[in-house]
């Protein structure tokens, strides 16, 4: 069963945002994709606040990538709020970044994040990359939200 | 004649009248020669009194007069026998002295009379003792007396000089001073030695036109703590002479501290009631040279003091920059990972996406082109994951453990291996060597030792690949040798500088970052690492792991 929930793409360069667009296309990964540019939006986001509290905070992505390096509030700090909040404690975060430093690694599992990986140079590898986590966080993994529904 | 034991008692005393002259025998002519030996010893005897040091008086207690004395009393007393005689002891004794009771003192029994004037004009301490004595029957004292003068005054200098000691032991223990506070600890303790009322420093300023004064007494006001030092008197004068004054014009004793050739102070002890003498002078002497090494000991301490103060600023600055610096170099590095890798995903990312999207609107050199825009963007990618490796094992801390490095370059040269499979490729690798050392940073450095080998050795008909270690004295050496392309040994130092390559990216890939690297972590161990090569033979390097690694050989 494929998951046809929104997937949450926290990005702030416009170039990796199309480039992991293009990824998903080419892995024929349809789901719909919401793109937020900061930390701060991210948790309006999520949690329905700010510039979205029109939208509906029931209706959260099946899973959030997540960059490190964001203006306003940094990636971990928006990590750390999803895993404080019952609302979004269970979604899966995959940690998409270009830091392969210690403590980026080491805080982000400590975290809580699902998995960590680094935006490699090579195109195709990141295509590749993109693939396999689609495979396993949208087909294979039992999602908690789809239990859900 | 029979001995005097033989003799009856009626027969001595007949003996002792015959003698006395008395009796009916005494004019008999035969006991002349007999009172003449007597009267031989007697003079004899006189004589040997006479000589005696210690003055001799006998007194008849009825009368206080003086009967007899001997030489040395007439020398004693400064008066000649005949006017002696019959005399009161105590009239004889200088009039003041006697008078004065703080000139007497008796001890024990024993009379001490002090500063009696003697012919020679100096003062003497004479110690008398009284004895009893019984002459035929009639009771008579007897003076004994002796010039203690000398002893006295040794006994003096004795306590003088512990003194002074105990001064000069007091004044080394002032601590937590000013110099200020110190100069006139020490200059009161002359003043005490000395009896003096006043006693002054004046130290000489370096171009010597000024005195600084310091007093053993607050009375020196603070505006005349200094003083011109050409004003005349006695300072000037004694810094002229290079020589003590004791009295005369100065009034007490003038006293230069010399410094090599160079009069660096004047001491000043002043109000003795009596006058100053020689041993005055010498105390002042020998505290003044105390006074000035505490002083420059003071000096030396407080300078050495404020280099200290000095030296812990400065190393607290020069951390200060340290860790700035440092974290600098990690947002720099952190800035490196994240922004400088992004731009060259872009650039990649889209050539691939106009290849894969247009390659049929597109030239074949467009499409050639593009794939070098491809490739160079991975190069640069694998450039900037190498310097940050580098700048990651700098910041890294090492971590000794005790392994078998020759199981872990089978583990490395297997994987070479497995990613690169090659025929005719011999690797032998030594069996039984143990290290202490980071495992981490040693699979970093075995991989790109053997990494470059296999690289090297890539154009050759055969690849052989040699591990081993020499043992050495303590330490113990390991090569890493290959018969691969080798190199130019007047480049060997340039070999372990980051960016610096001995062959094109063509020939052999590579960022030239790998030996610097290895060279890093090797430092890091305290060991040390180089090479030898031979163009088209091959290469060696060798590499030792410092002075805290243990190794041995499995058994």
């Amino acid at each position: 069963m494929i998951s046809k929930g929104t997937i949450l793409l926290v990005e702030d360069n416009r170039d990796d945002e199309v480039l992991t667009l293009r990824a998903f296309q080419k892995n024929r990964i349809a789901n719909p994709v919401a793109v937020v540019r900061d930390g701060q939006e991210a948790l309006d986001y999520l949690f329905a606040t700010g510039s979205y509290t029109e939208r509906d905070a029931d209706d959260l992505p099946v899973i959030i990538l997540l960059d490190l390096k964001l203006p306003k509030v940094n990636g971990l700090e928006v990590l750390r709020e999803i895993r404080n909040d019952e609302r979004t404690r269970v979604i899966p975060v995959i940690i998409l970044t270009t830091s392969i430093e210690d403590e980026d690694v080491i805080g982000s599992y400590t975290l809580g994040a699902n998995s960590y990986i680094r935006k490699p140079v090579d195109f195709t590898e990141f295509v590749e990359a993109v693939r396999t986590l689609g495979n396993y966080w949208l087909l294979l993994n039992t999602n908690p939200s789809a239990g859900r529904r | 004649m029979k001995r005097r034991s033989e003799q009856t008692r009626e027969e001595q005393l007949l003996l002792r009248e015959k003698i006395l002259g008395l009796g009916e025998t005494s004019f008999r002519k035969s006991y002349y020669p007999e009172l003449r030996i007597r009267l031989r010893e007697l003079e004899r005897f006189r004589f040997i009194l006479d000589q005696v040091s210690v003055g001799i008086v006998i007194i008849d207690p009825r009368t206080n007069s003086i009967v007899d004395l001997n030489e040395e009393t007439c020398r004693l007393l400064n008066k000649p026998q005949k006017e002696l005689r019959g005399m009161r002891l105590a009239d004889c004794l200088d009039q003041r002295s006697a008078l004065n009771p703080e000139m007497t003192e008796i001890e024990n029994g024993v009379a001490i009379i002090r500063d009696l004037p003697s012919a020679d004009g100096e003062l003497r301490t004479l110690e008398i003792t009284m004895h009893h004595a019984i002459f035929g029957g009639e009771e008579y004292r007897i003076a004994i007396m002796r010039d203690i003068t000398r002893q006295r005054a040794a006994e003096q200098a004795i306590i003088r000089t512990k003194d002074m000691f105990e001064s000069v032991i007091r004044i080394s223990a002032v601590q937590d001073a000013g110099e200020e506070e110190i100069l006139s600890a020490a200059l009161r303790e002359a003043a005490a030695l000395t009896e003096s009322t006043h006693a002054y420093c004046a130290i000489l300023s370096p171009d010597e036109t000024f005195f600084t004064i310091s007093s053993s007494s607050d009375d020196i006001p603070a505006m005349a703590r200094l003083s011109p030092a050409d004003r005349g008197g006695p300072w000037e004068e004694v810094i002229k002479r290079r020589e003590p004054i004791l009295g005369g014009r100065c009034g007490g004793i003038c006293l230069p501290i010399s410094e090599g050739d160079r009069v660096v102070a004047v001491i000043t002890l002043r109000g003795k009631p009596l006058p100053y003498d020689e041993f005055d002078l010498r105390v002042a002497t020998y505290l003044g040279e105390a006074l000035w090494q505490i002083v420059l000991r003071y000096r030396a301490e407080e300078r050495l003091w404020q280099l200290n103060e000095e030296l812990e600023r400065r190393v607290m600055e020069r951390t200060r920059e340290l860790a700035n610096l440092n974290s600098e170099l990690e947002a720099f590095t952190y800035s490196v990972s994240h922004d400088l890798r992004a731009p060259l995903r872009s650039i990649n990312g889209f050539s691939l996406a106009i290849w894969e999207d247009f390659a049929d609107d597109l030239p074949e050199d467009a499409r050639l082109y593009l794939e070098r825009i491809r490739s160079a963007s991975e190069r640069m990618g694998t450039l900037i994951d190498d310097l940050l490796l580098l700048s990651r094992i700098s910041r890294a801390e090492l971590r000794r453990q005790e392994f078998s490095l020759t199981d872990l370059a089978h583990e490395v040269i297997e994987e070479i291996m497995e990613q690169e499979p090659r025929e005719n490729a011999h690797v032998e690798i030594e069996e039984g060597m143990v290290v202490s050392a980071d495992r981490g940073l040693m699979r970093s450095v075995l991989m790109n030792l053997f990494s470059n080998a296999w690289k090297f050795t890539g154009k050759k008909e055969k690849t052989e690949i040699l591990f081993r270690s020499q043992k050495n004295n303590e330490s113990t050496t390991y090569c890493i040798s290959d018969n691969g392309a080798g190199f130019d040994m007047a480049y060997k130092k340039k070999l372990f500088l980051p960016f610096s390559r001995l062959h094109t990216t063509e020939e052999f890939p590579g960022t030239g970052i790998g030996l610097a690297t290895i060279a890093r972590i090797i430092s890091k161990h305290e060991g040390s690492i180089h090479a030898e090569g031979i163009p088209g033979q091959g290469a060696t390097f060798y590499f030792t792991l410092g002075s805290k690694e243990r190794t041995g050989v499995l058994q």
